[in-house]
């Protein structure tokens, strides 16, 4: 059993409110998952959960890496986006030269 | 009947093209890439001085500095605002780095470790940003 796995365990939970089957579930499905970046986000977390568990790095510290992978979140989001534009823009800029050069000579 | 169609289809192509006008995106410019990815070596640097007890001043404003300079320099660019905002993040993730080694003291070696790797990628997707764009210049 990983190290993170037996941390989540051994916090003490009396009153339930931790949900730790379901956060070892997220993190186990995360590290297997397919697409290359849930895998690399799932492997930091796991990382951070050992390095947590060992005493490497404080609560606080593991705190600060969550906020930032959202940040990374919202980043790689935006270069989807400009992706999706840039794909656009060339098919604008394909048919254009084609209205210019083809099309229009026809009308 | 030809021409007919050849009309229909060149005004259906202009109203694509009028509605792709509001979704421009500057072109790729290397410029831009060769600035980040001379930021790299620079911030492992920065980060790796953050375990020593005492901030190396000069070397923070002096990196803070470049990435001024990257922001200024992709504002000044025409429909540019996809890339202003990811070196925004990028600002934003050392200004978090900063005040939180500012206010919690010398850094671990898996503290640097952890946070110069987000550094790393918050750096990655920026560059990655830069060259999803069309290379073309008309």
């Amino acid at each position: 059993m990983s190290d993170w796995v037996t941390f989540i365990d051994g916090i003490r939970d009396d009153a339930g409110k931790l949900a730790k089957n379901e956060l070892k579930a997220l993190v186990s499905t995360a590290v297997a998952d397919t697409n290359e970046v849930v895998k690399s986000v799932g492997g930091a977390v796991e990382k951070y959960l050992s390095q947590l568990a060992s005493g490497e790095i404080t609560r606080e510290e593991f705190a600060a890496y969550m906020k930032q992978q959202a940040r990374l979140a919202r980043m790689r989001s935006n270069k989807a986006t400009v992706q999706e534009k840039a794909r656009i823009q060339r098919l604008a800029d394909g048919i254009q030269t084609l209205l210019i050069d083809g099309l229009s000579k026809l009308v | 009947m030809t021409k007919f169609l050849t009309r229909h289809v060149a005004i259906a192509l202009c109203v694509f093209l009028a509605a792709c006008a509001s979704l421009r995106v500057a072109r790729y410019d290397p410029v831009t890439i060769k600035s980040l990815t001379d930021l790299g070596p620079v911030a492992s640097r920065v980060y790796d001085s953050f375990v020593q007890a005492q901030i190396d001043q000069a070397r923070v404003d002096e990196f803070e500095l470049q990435l001024e300079q990257i922001e200024a320099y992709e504002r000044w660019k025409e429909d540019n605002e996809d890339m202003v905002n990811q070196v925004k993040e990028l600002r934003g993730m050392f200004a978090d780095h900063l005040a939180d080694r500012k206010a919690n003291g010398p850094w671990s070696s898996a503290n640097v470790q952890n946070s110069k790797q987000l550094f790393y990628e918050a750096l990655k997707i920026t560059v990655e940003t830069e060259a999803a764009k069309n290379r073309s210049r008309k």
